[in-house]
Parts: structure tokens; C-alpha cells; sequence
């Protein structure tokens, strides 16, 4: 994919393809899950309450909950131009739902940079995907995340 | 087995998943999914940055949120999470304080997997006005059937 070279900070570029250290272990709370139900307006009890969580194995967190479990980002790097850089899309994978109890820990690879003309000027999207890994070393979800900058 | 509530042999190829319809959203909602997320990018929390820095017309909500709204969709239709195998989506346009987010889906192609229905879905969040705000592709699979 094309990169125009000077609107992307060379020591990020080089970085393209490479992964980073395991970032931080997430221990998933109820009540993280819970709060989290709460604020994306969906009252489903299995996010909250044991018994009716009990026929899916337990209480279970919503399909975006992935995005609480802090994860090593490559961080965006210095920008020389540009107003804003804004999240453009997420991809998830699931091999299984983020459980309450489970212990994740994540890498990440920064897969892609590349430059997009816009409606007011160029637009880089950088590609990242984070590898989220339970206690038993099993993938939970895969995350794609693009970030552009304009 | 886990409950569900809809099988493969409910589907077929063209059928509408059922609407959410999400109350108006608000700076607490957007303050909430802060403090749920984490994410305390300024453009969410911080009127002054959003506004002077980033010139957008007021915070906005995280894109992440309409995400976490098609999730909503999935999981009200099939029943939990747990049949969802993927969810691939584009922030298209903000999502400001007052805006009513619509959500809606169709199926558009299924095939079987042993006795598993995989279904694709497109899916959609919009605003009062119709605009998009967010889209994207779902993948679920449900047994074929009860």
C-alpha cells in the first residue's frame, strides 16, 4: 500500500511488521462488565446476574467489551501536520466470548500505514491488531484497529 | 448447548434483523463509556479540546459506543454473545450529544457448517436524520436448528 514518505514520521514507519512485548495482564471483573453493559444501554442480565448467565457457562461480557482490556498499542506517533487523529474501524474475531474471571493479556503487531487523498487533504491509516491470549495461552479475540489521521 | 433465540432454519438470506432504537445520546453516556472503556481521548471528555483544538461542534461520542451498539443489535437478536463470530466495522460520521442512533441489519448470506447456520449480516447505526454513522459486516453462527 502507498505511503507518501514525509507525512509519516520515519522511526513509526520502520516499525511496520513488527510486534510489540506482551502488554499489561487484564484480570475481567463483574463489575467492569456490568459498568460496561451499563453504558452501552444493554440491560441483558447474562452481562450481570449468575442465574441467568448460568446457561452460557457464566456471566459473559458484550462483544465489544475486548476494547476495556488495555492492550500495547503502538502509540500514535509525532505528527508534524494534521488537526486530529481519529479511530476509522475495528475488526474483532472472536474465538469466544471475554468471560467474568478471565485473565488476558495481549501483543500487538502494527501491520499497515498508508495515505488516502480526503475530502480536505491526505488521510494516513495506520493498522494495527492486537492478539488477546487467555491464562491458558488460548486466543480469546482478534482486534484489528485503524486510526486516521487528517 | 447454550439457549438461543432464533436457529438457522428461522433465517433466510434477505430477512431484517430487528431494530434498536438507542434513547438520545448524552455527554453522562459518553462519560460512562469513558470510565467503562477507558478511553479518555479528550475529544469525548474535553468540550474546550473538542471544540478549539479539534474544531468539531461539541465532543463526540467514541466510535468504539456505536460499536458497542451493532454488538447490542447481535446479541438482542441471537440472545447472547456467544454466537457471534466476528464484527468488522467503519466510523463513518460522529456521533454528537442529542443524536437518536438507530440500529438495523439484514442477512445476506448463510451457509452451513455442520449443523451450524453461518450467517453474514450487513449492519448499520444512523442518526435521526438517516446518516450513517457506523457500518460494517457481522459474521454468526447458530445451530441449525431448536
Amino acid at each position: 500500500m502507498t505511503v507518501d514518505a514525509e507525512l509519516v514520521p520515519a522511526e513509526f514507519r520502520a516499525l511496520i511488521g513488527t510486534e510489540s512485548a506482551p502488554g499489561p495482564v487484564y484480570e475481567v471483573e463483574r463489575g467492569a462488565i456490568r459498568r460496561f453493559a451499563e453504558a452501552i444501554g444493554d440491560d441483558n442480565p447474562i452481562y450481570r446476574d449468575p442465574e441467568a448467565a448460568a446457561p452460557y457457562g457464566g456471566i459473559v461480557a458484550p462483544p465489544t467489551f475486548f476494547t476495556a482490556v488495555n492492550m500495547p498499542w503502538f502509540p500514535e506517533p509525532k505528527w508534524t501536520w494534521g488537526t486530529v487523529s481519529l479511530a476509522s474501524g475495528r475488526t474483532a474475531k472472536y474465538e469466544r466470548p471475554i468471560r467474568a474471571g478471565d485473565v488476558l493479556q495481549s501483543t500487538v503487531k502494527l501491520i499497515d500505514i498508508y495515505t488516502r487523498p480526503g475530502r480536505n487533504g491526505p488521510l494516513v491509516f495506520t493498522v494495527q491488531e492486537a492478539t488477546v491470549r487467555d491464562q491458558h495461552g488460548e486466543i480469546v479475540v482478534r482486534v484489528q484497529r485503524a486510526m486516521a489521521r487528517r | 448447548m447454550y439457549p438461543v433465540k432464533v436457529t438457522g432454519n428461522q433465517v433466510d438470506v434477505g430477512m431484517q434483523i430487528p431494530s434498536v432504537v438507542k434513547p438520545p445520546m448524552s455527554r453522562v453516556q459518553i462519560a460512562k463509556y469513558a470510565g467503562a472503556s477507558g478511553d479518555f481521548n479528550p475529544l469525548h471528555v474535553d468540550e474546550m479540546y473538542a471544540t478549539q483544538k479539534a474544531k468539531m461542534k461539541s465532543v463526540i461520542a467514541h466510535g468504539m459506543l456505536s460499536m458497542g451498539f451493532l454488538g447490542h443489535l447481535l446479541t438482542e437478536w441471537v440472545g447472547s454473545p456467544l454466537p457471534v463470530r466476528s464484527l468488522d466495522v467503519r466510523f463513518q460520521n460522529s456521533v454528537y450529544p442529542g443524536d437518536v442512533i438507530t440500529l438495523s441489519g439484514q442477512v445476506t448470506a448463510k451457509r452451513e457448517e455442520g449443523d451450524l447456520a453461518v450467517l453474514t449480516c450487513q449492519v448499520q447505526a444512523a442518526n435521526q436524520d438517516g446518516v450513517v454513522v457506523t457500518s460494517g459486516v457481522a459474521e454468526v453462527a447458530l445451530p441449525g436448528e431448536a
